[in-house]
C-alpha cells in the first residue's frame, strides 16, 4: 500500500517539461547532427546535398584522422588507469585514522582540479620548457641531466607529456570518489578479518576493492568518458602538435569545424559519441556485475 | 463610384510611401555609436588607435579593436563567425582573391566603383579584381617573404648574399662550423615553416610549370603532387634539417626567440616575412635593424633567385554587418593618404596608394630592384582561389617523419578538398 502511494505520488504529466527540454536540446540536436554528418554541409553552400557516408568514408582514409583516433585511445586508457592508480593509492593513505594532517594532504591532491584546465595547460607550458623550464632544471640540478628532454615538442613524449598533466591535475578528483567509498565500508569486516589474521593486502584484496566496486565503476567510467573528450589540454599544451603527435579527436573536429567543413566534422563527432558507447557501455556493465552490496 | 475609386487610390499612395518610408528605416541604418574592426593580434595597434582617434573625432563614432589570435586561426575564427552571423564592421584580411571565395563573395560587401580605388596604384588594384569586381580595399603595403639574414654574421663570415642554391648551402655550413645558428626554424610556431615553401616556390615551381601551371591549379587540372619541382622544394627542406642546418631543438622554436636570435647575431639567417621587420623594429629600433638586418630570395641552382612579394592586406566588410555605410566610411578614412600616413609612420612595406610618401627600408629597395628586374612574382597562395589548407602542420609532420610523398599527397588533398568545399569551378 505504501508503496503504491509513493509511486502515485506525483502524476506523470509531471514529467512533462524535462522530456521536452531534453528533447528539444538533446535528442533533436543528436539526431538533426546524424542526419548533417551525411550531407556535404559547410560555410560555401548554401544547398545542402544528402551525401551519404562520404565523409565518413574520407575520415578513415585520412591518416589525420587515424592519428587522432589512436592517440585519443592512448590519452584516454592511460589517465584512466593512472589516475584511478593513483588516485586509490592516495585514498588509501590518507584513510588512515592515525595520519597527522590528513585533511591537508587531501587538500594538497584535491587543489589541481578545482583549477581551471586552461591555466594548468599555460603552467604546465612553462614547466615543460625545454631550457626554462622548472623540470629540466630540477632534473639537472639532481644530476639528471640526461632525463632532461623536450617534453612538448618532442613527438615521441609529447602525449606522454600531456598525459601526465591531466593525471596530476584530475587523480584529486579520483581520490574524493575513492575516499567516500572507502569510509562507506562498515569497520567491523576489518575487525571480523583482524580476528582470522588476515594481513593488509588480504583486507586490501578481499574487503577494500570488492566493496570499492561501486566507486571504481563510477571513477573508470567517468575517466574514460571525460578523457576521451579531451580538448582544452591538448590545444593549450600542444594544439596538436608536434606534427599530429598529439592531435585528438576533438582538436581535430575543432579544425574542421573552423574550416567552415560542418559535415565533416559532424561526421568525426558521431564518430567520438560511437566510440565512447562502444568503449563505455561494455566496461561499465563489466564493473557493474562485479560490484558487491554492502 | 469615383469616390470609390479616388478613395482607393488615396489607400495605394499612402500605403506605397508607409513602405517606401519602411524599407528606407530598413536599409539606412541609424548612426552606430562605435564599430568594430577585427584584426590579427601581430597587427601594430598604435597606428590604428591613431587614425581611429581621427575618425572619432570627425564622426563621432568609436571604434573598437578586437585583435584575434594569428595565422591559420586568424582566418578560421573570422569563418566561425560569420558562420554564426557574428559579422565585425570591417576585419582585415590577408591579400588575394581567395579570401573573397574562403568567405564567400555573397557574403562579402561589393566595392567595386567605391571612390577610393581612383587612389590605388593600378598593379595593386588589377590585384584585387574578382571576376571583375572588388570586394576589398588594399591595406598597408607590398610586402615580401624571403631568407632574412644578420649582415654582421655574414661579414664575420666573410661573405656575401649567396649566388646560387649551392653557394646558399656553404654559407649556411660555414655558419655552422663557426659556431652560429645557421637557420632559426620556429616550427612550434607553426606559420613560420611555410615560408621556405613559399619562397621556394618563385625560383624553384614557377619555372617548371609557368602561369599556364598556375592557372591550371586554379581550375584543378594539375594536381600538387604531380610537381617534381615541388616535390625537390620539400626534398630540400628535409634536406637542410639532415645537415643539422637548423638549431637544436628545433622543434620547440618560437617565433619570438626566431626574431631575438637573428637581430643578436646567434642565427645567420631566418626564413620569414616582412611583417617581421616592424616587430624587430619595435624590439631593436629602425636603425639597429636597418644597419643589421638584410634580405635576400631563395637562390635557385643557377642564379639569385627569384623574389617572391606579397601584396598590400585588405580591408573588407561583411555585406551582413549592421553599419555598412558606416563601415564603408571608415574604410575610406582609413585608406586616405593622411591615414596611409600614419600607417607607414609603423610599418614597412611599399605603398599602394598614390600620394603616399616613404622612405624604403634598404631591403624593401632590393626587393623593388628585383621587381623592376622582373626577377619577383607575387606568392603563389595569393594567385590561388583555394587555399594550402594545413600546410604549417603538413610540414610540421614533414620534419617528423621526411616523408614528402605524404606531405606533398596531403597538400593536393587539403588543396582540393578546399577548393571543392567552396564549390569553386573545376573541384
Amino acid at each position: 500500500m505504501i508503496k503504491r502511494n509513493l509511486q502515485t505520488r506525483y502524476p506523470n504529466w509531471f514529467l512533462g517539461p524535462a522530456i521536452f527540454l531534453f528533447g528539444f536540446l538533446f535528442v533533436i540536436p543528436t539526431l538533426t547532427s546524424f542526419y548533417y554528418s551525411l550531407t556535404d554541409w559547410n560555410i560555401n553552400r548554401r544547398v545542402i546535398t544528402f551525401v551519404g557516408l562520404k565523409n565518413f568514408k574520407e575520415l578513415f582514409a585520412d591518416i589525420k584522422f587515424r592519428a587522432t583516433l589512436s592517440n585519443t585511445l592512448i590519452y584516454s586508457f592511460s589517465v584512466t588507469f593512472a589516475r584511478n592508480f593513483l588516485g586509490l593509492l592516495f585514498a588509501i593513505m590518507l584513510n588512515t585514522a592515525f595520519l597527522k594532517g590528513r585533511n591537508l594532504f587531501r587538500v594538497i591532491v584535491f587543489l589541481p582540479y578545482i583549477i581551471a584546465p586552461v591555466v594548468i595547460g599555460y603552467l604546465f607550458t612553462a614547466i615543460y620548457h625545454p631550457v626554462n623550464g622548472i623540470l629540466n632544471q630540477t632534473l639537472t640540478f639532481f644530476g639528471l641531466g640526461f632525463l632532461a628532454k623536450d617534453w612538448l615538442n618532442d613527438p615521441s613524449i609529447a602525449l606522454f607529456s600531456t598525459i601526465m598533466t591531466d593525471v596530476w591535475r584530475t587523480t584529486g578528483f579520483s581520490m574524493v570518489i575513492y575516499l567516500a567509498g572507502l569510509q562507506a565500508i562498515p569497520h567491523e569486516y576489518y575487525e571480523s578479518s583482524d580476528i582470522d589474521g588476515a594481513n593488509g593486502f588480504k583486507k586490501l584484496i578481499h574487503i577494500t576493492l570488492p566493496l570499492l566496486a561501486p566507486s571504481i565503476t563510477v571513477n573508470v567510467v567517468l575517466a574514460l568518458i571525460g578523457t576521451m573528450k579531451v580538448f582544452v589540454m591538448i590545444l593549450v599544451l600542444t594544439n596538436g602538435g608536434p606534427g599530429y603527435a598529439t592531435e585528438v579527436i576533438n582538436t581535430y573536429i575543432m579544425s574542421m569545424f573552423s574550416l567552415g567543413l560542418y559535415g565533416s566534422g559532424t561526421a568525426a563527432n558521431i564518430i567520438l559519441s560511437i566510440l565512447i558507447v562502444i568503449i563505455g557501455l561494455p566496461v561499465l556493465l563489466i564493473l557493474k556485475k562485479r560490484e558487491v552490496e554492502l | 463610384m469615383k469616390k470609390v475609386f479616388a478613395f482607393t487610390v488615396f489607400l495605394l499612395m499612402a500605403a506605397t510611401l508607409l513602405f517606401a518610408g519602411g524599407a528606407a528605416e530598413v536599409t539606412t541604418p541609424k548612426k552606430p555609436s562605435s564599430l568594430t574592426v577585427v584584426i590579427p593580434n601581430t597587427t601594430m595597434q598604435e597606428p590604428l588607435e591613431r587614425i581611429f582617434a581621427q575618425f572619432t573625432a570627425e564622426t563621432g563614432i568609436k571604434v573598437e579593436i578586437q585583435a584575434l589570435p594569428a595565422g591559420e586561426e586568424y582566418g578560421r575564427l573570422l569563418q566561425t563567425r560569420f558562420a554564426t552571423k557574428d559579422y565585425p564592421d570591417v576585419f582585415t584580411m590577408d591579400p588575394g582573391i581567395k579570401q573573397y571565395t574562403k568567405f564567400g563573395v555573397d557574403r562579402l560587401h561589393e566595392m567595386t566603383g567605391d571612390p577610393l580605388f581612383d587612389n590605388v596604384l593600378d598593379a595593386s588594384l588589377n590585384f584585387q579584381l574578382y571576376k571583375g569586381k572588388l570586394y576589398g580595399a588594399p591595406w598597408g603595403g607590398t610586402g615580401t617573404y624571403g631568407v632574412y639574414y644578420n649582415k654582421d654574421v655574414f661579414k664575420a663570415l666573410g661573405v656575401g648574399t649567396p649566388k646560387n642554391y649551392n653557394d646558399f648551402l656553404s654559407i649556411l655550413k660555414k655558419a655552422k662550423s663557426a659556431g652560429y645558428i645557421p637557420i632559426y626554424e620556429a616550427a612550434k610556431s607553426e606559420w613560420p615553416l611555410q615560408v621556405f615553401s613559399l619562397i621556394a616556390w618563385p625560383s624553384f615551381v614557377d619555372p617548371e610549370i609557368g602561369d599556364e601551371g598556375v592557372a591550371k591549379l586554379e581550375v584543378n587540372e594539375l594536381r600538387l603532387n604531380e610537381i617534381a619541382s615541388l616535390r625537390d622544394v620539400f626534398s630540400r627542406y628535409v634536406a637542410l634539417r639532415d645537415m643539422g642546418l637548423f638549431q637544436d631543438g628545433y622543434q620547440a622554436g618560437t617565433y619570438e626567440e626566431q626574431m631575438e636570435f637573428l637581430a643578436t647575431g646567434k642565427a645567420a639567417v631566418a626564413f620569414q616575412i616582412s611583417n617581421f621587420i616592424p616587430s624587430l623594429i619595435a624590439k631593436f629600433g629602425e636603425d639597429y635593424v636597418t644597419e643589421k638586418i638584410g634580405w635576400f630570395p631563395l637562390p635557385s641552382d643557377t642564379d639569385e633567385g627569384i623574389a617572391m612579394l606579397t601584396p598590400a592586406h585588405q580591408l573588407l566588410v561583411p555585406s551582413g554587418g549592421k553599419n555598412i555605410p558606416y563601415a564603408m566610411d571608415l574604410v575610406r578614412f582609413m585608406t586616405k593618404p593622411e591615414m596611409q600616413q600614419i600607417y607607414f609612420e609603423y610599418n614597412t612595406g611599399i605603398p599602394v596608394y598614390k600620394g603616399v610618401t616613404k622612405e624604403l627600408l634598404p631591403y624593401e629597395k632590393e626587393v623593388l630592384a628585383f621587381d623592376q628586374r622582373g626577377k619577383a612574382k607575387i606568392n603563389i597562395q595569393n594567385r590561388l582561389s583555394s587555399s594550402f589548407t594545413d600546410f604549417p602542420k603538413i610540414l610540421q609532420n614533414l620534419l617528423i617523419t621526411s616523408n614528402v610523398t605524404e606531405a606533398l599527397n596531403r597538400m593536393d588533398e587539403n588543396y582540393r578538398k578546399t577548393g571543392n568545399a567552396r564549390a569553386l569551378p573545376g573541384f
